[in-house]
């Protein structure tokens, strides 16, 4: 698990993977917004993107990885501030070692 | 309510393991049977049991003979029958299923909770369901109370009820991105979402000088209702639709902002319905908004949906008749977004004259009810 954290941590900027492109290119169609303004820094709020094109978008791109995407904590309806932050939170769910659908006991004291 | 007690606990009617969120505020432990004759329980979705069982509460004490048959109504929030609805289609579509039981139909109908209230009660007169998504109560409510005012019905039974807690169902919500994975925290900074309720609430509305003349307890006056839309967004709402609402309705009751002493907000536990709606108070109620008491009764029943309007109307009678203002449990910490005193954690009297219940639904449909207090 720490070894995960900190490689996550000393990871490059996220739009060099290449399912990062393809993540931008699916939240471009759903929002029709050009891929080149969907840059790590920009904002949700300020490219005008509404919480329910956010939602198509996420399930779009849970649909073309095969994966559920966790509803980031105390967020819900407005899940990220940037498009990095989107990006980076998709990838985590990317990387993560397949795990059993109840992870209750990982923040359990050993 | 007064008590703080909270409805919302790990799903029990159903197998959760294939839900990522597993929390409800569910009736545990309904027997149908204790209810309702063998014979009648094939016609009867869950949800009609309920505002069925809501609506004998509300009629105690009404007598048969105390009305023309067809000068009494019912309108209902529209609500379909969701567990008929999840086990034909399971029957039909998983299991192949040659048929369906025959009454299938009208246990779905989104009218049978009206109708059902209609036919057991004898009400001849108007009968309809309202569909408005989360509002769908409030506006029958605020439509049953304008048709009493303008003379057209003497009594009319009206509310909502909903029991649509199944895996398809909660599964589409899951989708939506706004569940909580636990509790109901509104207006807390760190309010995490909604999270999904059942039930059912039926009130009974009635001419001012009926009630009285045949001695009925009343339990406040309804004196307003207000509607509108936001004509924008299909689920983020709009502060400044859900000021004009709030308006509206006061405008309907003929008294200003600054005599309303209590809100019984939608309050939600989204982050985007809390901030907003405290926008649209601070519109309406300006400075005044300091000295009222807003809270959620969500944070104890969950989120309603059709019956949703009902029960938290209720809850704003049951403040003004008791002088006690119910309290918006799970708060935990100030949200500089909602600068409101939202009775933290514990109910606490209050000298209240009026209130008002908000609902601002889906697709950007708001109606508010004002309530006064009966001396």
């Amino acid at each position: 698990m720490s070894v995960y954290l900190s490689a996550t941590k000393e990871a490059p900027a996220p739009f060099d993977d290449q399912r990062a492109m393809r993540m931008l290119e699916i939240v471009a169609k759903e929002t029709g917004i050009g891929v080149a303004a969907l840059t790590p820094e920009a904002t949700i709020e300020n490219l005008g993107i509404t919480s329910l094109d956010l939602t198509q978008a996420l399930f779009a791109i849970e649909s073309e990885f095969d994966i559920e995407i966790p509803v980031v904590p105390h967020r819900t309806g407005a899940e990220f501030t940037t498009i990095g932050e989107l990006v980076a939170h998709v990838l985590t769910v990317l990387d993560k070692p397949a795990t059993p659908a109840t992870v209750a006991t990982v923040d359990q004291p050993a | 309510m007064i008590a703080g007690i909270c409805g919302i606990r790990p799903i029990a009617n159903m197998p959760t393991d294939r839900l990522g969120v597993t929390t409800a505020a569910e009736i545990v432990g309904f027997d149908p049977t204790a209810h309702f004759e063998p014979r009648r329980l094939p016609m009867l979705d869950r949800v009609c049991q309920l505002a069925l069982v809501a609506a004998r509460q509300a009629m105690a004490g009404v007598e048969a003979a105390d009305l023309a048959p067809n000068r009494r109504g019912v309108v209902l929030g529209a609500a379909i029958g969701q567990e008929t609805f999840d086990s034909a289609s399971r029957s039909l579509y998983a299991d192949n299923a040659k048929r369906l039981p025959p009454m299938t139909v009208p246990r779905i109908m989104p009218s049978g909770p009206a109708s059902h209230v209609s036919m057991e009660f004898g009400l001849r007169g108007p009968c309809f369901a309202t569909a408005s998504a989360c509002a769908s109560a409030t506006h029958a409510i605020g439509l049953a109370f304008h048709m009493v005012r303008a003379g057209m019905l003497d009594l009319a039974v009206s509310g909502g009820s909903d029991a649509s807690i199944s895996l398809g169902f909660m599964k589409a919500w899951e989708a939506l991105r706004v569940l909580s994975p636990d509790v109901c925290r509104p207006f807390s900074r760190d309010r995490a979402g909604l999270v999904i309720g059942e039930g059912a609430g039926v009130l009974v509305l009635e001419d001012w000088e009926h009630a009285r003349d045949r001695g009925a307890t009343i339990h406040a006056e309804l004196a307003g209702f207000g509607m509108s839309a936001d004509a924008g967004d299909l689920t983020a709402p709009d502060a400044a639709g859900a000021a004009q609402a709030i308006r509206a309705a006061l405008a309907d009751a003929g008294l200003a902002p600054e005599q309303v002493d209590y809100v019984n907000a939608h309050g939600t536990g989204t982050r985007l319905n809390d901030r907003t709606e405290v926008a649209a108070l601070a519109d309406v109620f300006g400075p005044h908004l300091k000295r009222m008491a807003v809270s959620s009764s969500k944070s104890m029943l969950g989120h309603c949906l059709n019956a949703g309007g009902a029960l938290e109307l209720l809850a704003a009678v049951l403040a003004l008749r008791e002088g006690m203002l119910p309290p918006t449990i799970g708060f935990r910490e100030a949200d500089p977004e909602c600068d409101i005193d939202c009775v933290p954690n514990r109910a606490r009297p209050g000298a209240l004259n009026v209130a008002i219940s908000n609902s601002f639904a889906f697709g950007g449909l708001n109606a508010v009810l004002v309530v006064k207090r009966v001396p």
